[in-house]
């Protein structure tokens, strides 16, 4: 019987062990694969409906706007060679000639009207629509000319149209494929749709009638999901893939110090804070809140939590984004905290909590769960430094959909939290997108200024910076808000994110965006160990 | 004629679990905290697109008719779109589902086979060191999180030792570390249990007169006992299939296989409500399937529990 047992497995592990070689089978003629590990999954290939930075990753390969980010952000022309605007309402811009859509479909005036209407039309709900419903019209003057108006002046379009959401779509697959253009995705980017295997990943194959040379050197690329953090890890390791994005942040010493793989670092326009609620009582004295963030030791939190993939933001902006203003950062002071609370009126009570009126000081702060890297442990390390100084704090951590429904409260009686930690990277790369939304009065939910701050002087020069055409005027009113949030302490600032991806070491010319975005259209693979 | 009443009543089960968890689901999804369009709209949604996107997924109607609508439109083969992606809800479900399927059956085809040859072998010399041997690796095997077991088996049998691939599907070795890992727990379960009902069967009085006319040992394992003993051991293989298939989240989870499970996290995760209730009734009539064949075959091994 045990000879039968034996037998069994020693048939067994040679079948596997078999089936384990089966795949080391090279062809050295196969056109080069890049292969990306990234997560989360994929929603959508709709570049005017997709949400999540994944799909527009892939976005980025496979379409382009009039204008794009750079590395750094900065707005360049792409399928416009150039624009013109008098008033920042009317704006004209003139389109490269000679472009090709994958399926053939030429480019042109036309191409530009029907994508930007389709994205303002009302009855398809596209969810990216927000982004430019500013636009009035669209028109196609000749060619190669377009003219878009919008309702108002608006200095944001640029940086607006650089967004995913200006991406321009083929008009021959929008009429074919209609509704499910997602799943059949046709730009005039460098690398064109393949397949996409659900769950799984998605495949793109290098486009040989792309416009511009000099882009694009793998024949294909692969875009795998691994939603596991050690997984990707350990793929890259064995080289089943060659990049992977993000990286685990306890896993960068380990990948810096193999030989096989490198860390790369690069910008990212993230910045994790928590909002404060402004309708509580106790927030509603800034001697309190300024105590707060002098009790929360933020170098520790980027350096021990994060292991320095992250730095102290000096801002609610980060530097990459358009409007940026170093504003400053409060230093972890607990003598000072405390001196604050003192003068506030408070007074230590016999449990060594801060108390007034026989209340104690409390502080009730929502955080997300693996939204953001580390965003429940940075939250925990928050309540732990308000704690030791007195403050008597309690966490809640939140499923996102679940934390949505916590922090969307209309009347701010149910808003049952002191603050919130939120991650905010502005997909416009734009002040505007980050500030009006989070601290404009007219964004109470169910927008996002969920903290209640509210402020004329804010609000006045939001809509003035906006809706100016003179940039360095609007640059002078976005410095100006960033002061007053940071001086009335509306927010903390958690974590000013870097952009990490790791690859291996056969790999290079990769760079990541600001906006989370893996860029490998001018990545390499050298020969020896290209798939 | 009992073939066709069985089936027929067999077949009305069937619709009614069906049906008792599309409205259970419906109810429980939409129980969670958590609105969909939140999710959806993004954080420059203006109160205007918010409605939009409302309107357009018919989330502003009555719960009823939101029920009815999905029933009625299911039963005529339309599975709807999903919230997240706007795709047909069937283009994500069934490639999900078929990946799921190749997974379960390879692993509970291990988990059989090394389950019943284990259990065997232990139950053939009760208390030996081989029977101990066997049964202590099954606790181990039945005790150990299979999160746990996901990430060490690739960090020693892909990262150290790279004899398979570490995440991912596609070829065969592709199928060795998920399913081991998710095989394991049912390992050592059917074990266990073929060893219980081996030794019974083995002390009863058959299995004593088979010995004393003079059959072989392994005759009297392989053709007499157990087949007796198979019956619960069917019973466990056919409800660790049902849980296999569901429960296989962890597991999809870390090797990246695309499957149902990693499916329905990610549409719970962004309340994409059609997802999540195709899905999980889809598995609640794998689920029922899978037992009617578990008490066929036990029908079939044991002619007392037909219904006559």
């Amino acid at each position: 019987m045990y000879r039968w047992f034996l037998v069994g497995l020693i048939v067994s592990g040679l079948l596997l062990a078999g089936a384990g070689c089966a795949d080391d089978a090279d062809d050295a003629d196969e056109p080069v694969t890049l292969k990306l590990a990234q997560q989360p999954d994929f929603e959508t290939l709709d570049p005017h409906d997709m949400e999540i930075f994944s799909d527009a990753k892939v976005a980025r390969h496979v379409y382009e706007g009039l204008v794009m980010f750079d590395q750094q952000g900065n707005v360049q022309p792409r399928l416009a060679e150039d624009w013109e605007t008098e008033d920042a309402q009317t704006w004209t811009f003139y389109l490269r000639e000679g472009v090709t859509f994958h399926d053939g479909t030429e480019f042109n005036a036309e191409a530009v009207q029907i994508s930007l209407n389709r994205i303002l039309d009302e009855d398809l709900a596209l969810r990216r629509r927000p982004v430019l419903d500013f636009i009035e019209e669209v028109r196609a003057v000749d060619e190669y000319t377009v003219e878009i108006v919008l309702e108002a002046p608006n200095a944001a379009l640029l940086t607006n149209l650089c967004h995913w959401a200006g991406s321009i779509i083929s008009p021959a697959a929008l009429q074919e494929h209609g509704a499910d253009i997602g799943n059949n995705p046709v730009g005039t980017g460098p690398y064109k749709f393949e397949k996409w295997e659900a769950g799984d990943r998605v495949t793109l194959q290098k486009y040989d009638d792309y416009w511009q040379s000099g882009v694009g050197f793998v024949d294909r690329i692969e875009f795998l999901t691994v939603v596991e953090d050690g997984t990707r890890v350990a793929m890259l390791e064995t080289d089943e893939v060659d990049v992977i994005h993000p990286v685990p942040p306890e896993s960068i010493e380990e990948l810096r110090e193999n030989p096989d793989t490198e860390v790369y670092t690069g910008p990212y326009n993230r910045v994790l804070f928590i909002n404060l609620n402004f309708e509580r009582e106790n927030m509603q004295d800034v001697l309190v809140r300024r105590a707060i963030a002098h009790a929360i030791d933020v170098d520790e939190i980027v350096r021990s939590i994060l292991f320095d993939t992250a730095t102290v933001p000096d801002s609610i902006l980060a530097p990459e984004t358009a409007g940026y203003h170093s504003s400053g950062a409060y230093e972890h002071d607990p003598e000072q905290a405390q001196s604050l609370l003192q003068q506030a009126g408070w007074e230590k009570n016999d449990d060594g909590y801060w108390e007034k009126d026989g209340e104690v000081l409390t502080f009730r702060l929502v955080t997300p769960d693996g939204r953001y890297p580390k965003d429940s442990e940075i939250g925990l390390a928050v309540t732990g430094y308000l704690e030791d100084i007195g403050i008597e704090s309690s966490l809640d951590t939140l499923e996102w959909g679940s934390y949505l429904d916590r922090i969307n409260q209309e009347d701010p009686d149910d808003a049952e939290y002191d603050g919130f930690i939120l991650g905010w990277g502005p997909g416009t790369n734009h002040a505007d997108f980050t500030l009006r939304p989070m601290f404009a009065t007219d964004s109470f939910p169910p927008g996002w200024n969920r903290g209640y701050y509210s402020n004329p002087d804010v609000d006045d020069r939001l809509s003035r910076a906006r809706t100016t055409g003179d940039m360095d005027e609007s640059e002078a009113l976005y410095a100006e808000v960033q002061e007053i949030l940071f001086d009335e302490v509306a927010y903390i600032g958690l974590a000013d994110y870097r952009g990490i991806a790791a690859h291996s070491v056969n790999v290079e010319g990769i760079v990541t965006l600001p906006l989370e975005i893996v860029e490998l259209t001018g990545a390499r693979m050298s020969e020896e160990n290209s798939r | 004629m009992q073939l066709v009443k069985m089936t027929a009543y067999r077949l009305t089960q069937l619709l009614v679990v069906a049906l008792a968890v599309s409205l259970a689901v419906f109810l429980l999804i939409r129980l969670i905290p958590g609105d969909p369009v939140d999710l959806l709209a993004g954080f420059d949604a203006t109160p205007e697109q918010r409605e939009l996107l409302t309107r357009h997924w018919g989330l502003d109607q009555p719960l009823h008719m939101q029920y009815a609508s999905f029933l009625g439109n299911l039963l005529q083969g339309d599975m709807g779109r999903s919230l997240r992606s706007g795709r047909a809800v069937v283009d994500e479900v069934v490639p999900a589902y078929r990946n799921t399927i190749k997974l379960t059956v390879v692993s509970m085809t291990f988990a059989t086979v090394f389950g019943i040859l284990a259990g065997v072998v232990a139950s053939t010399r009760p208390y030996s060191l081989m029977d101990t041997a066997v049964m202590g690796v099954a606790v181990i095997g039945a005790s150990l999180p299979v999160f746990w077991v996901g990430l060490v088996a690739i960090v020693i049998f892909a990262v150290n030792l790279g004899w398979f691939p570490s995440a991912g599907m596609g070829t065969p070795a592709h199928y060795v570390l998920p399913a081991l890992t998710l095989g394991l727990y049912a390992t050592a379960l059917i074990a266990r249990m073929t060893r219980t009902t081996m030794i019974e069967v083995l002390s009863t009085d058959y299995v004593r007169t088979a010995r004393g006319k003079g059959v072989s040992e392994r005759g009297v394992v392989f053709r007499h006992a157990i087949k007796n003993a198979m019956i619960p051991v069917v019973t466990v293989i056919g409800l660790q299939f049902g849980y296999l298939l569901a429960g296989a989240v962890l597991t999809e989870t870390v090797f990246a296989w695309p499957g149902l499970g990693r499916l329905v996290v990610s549409s719970i995760v962004s309340r994409d409500y059609p997802v999540v209730q195709v899905t999980l009734i889809l598995v609640a009539v794998t689920y029922t399937v899978v037992n009617m064949a578990t008490d066929l075959v036990c029908e079939f091994l044991d002619p007392r529990l037909r219904y006559d």
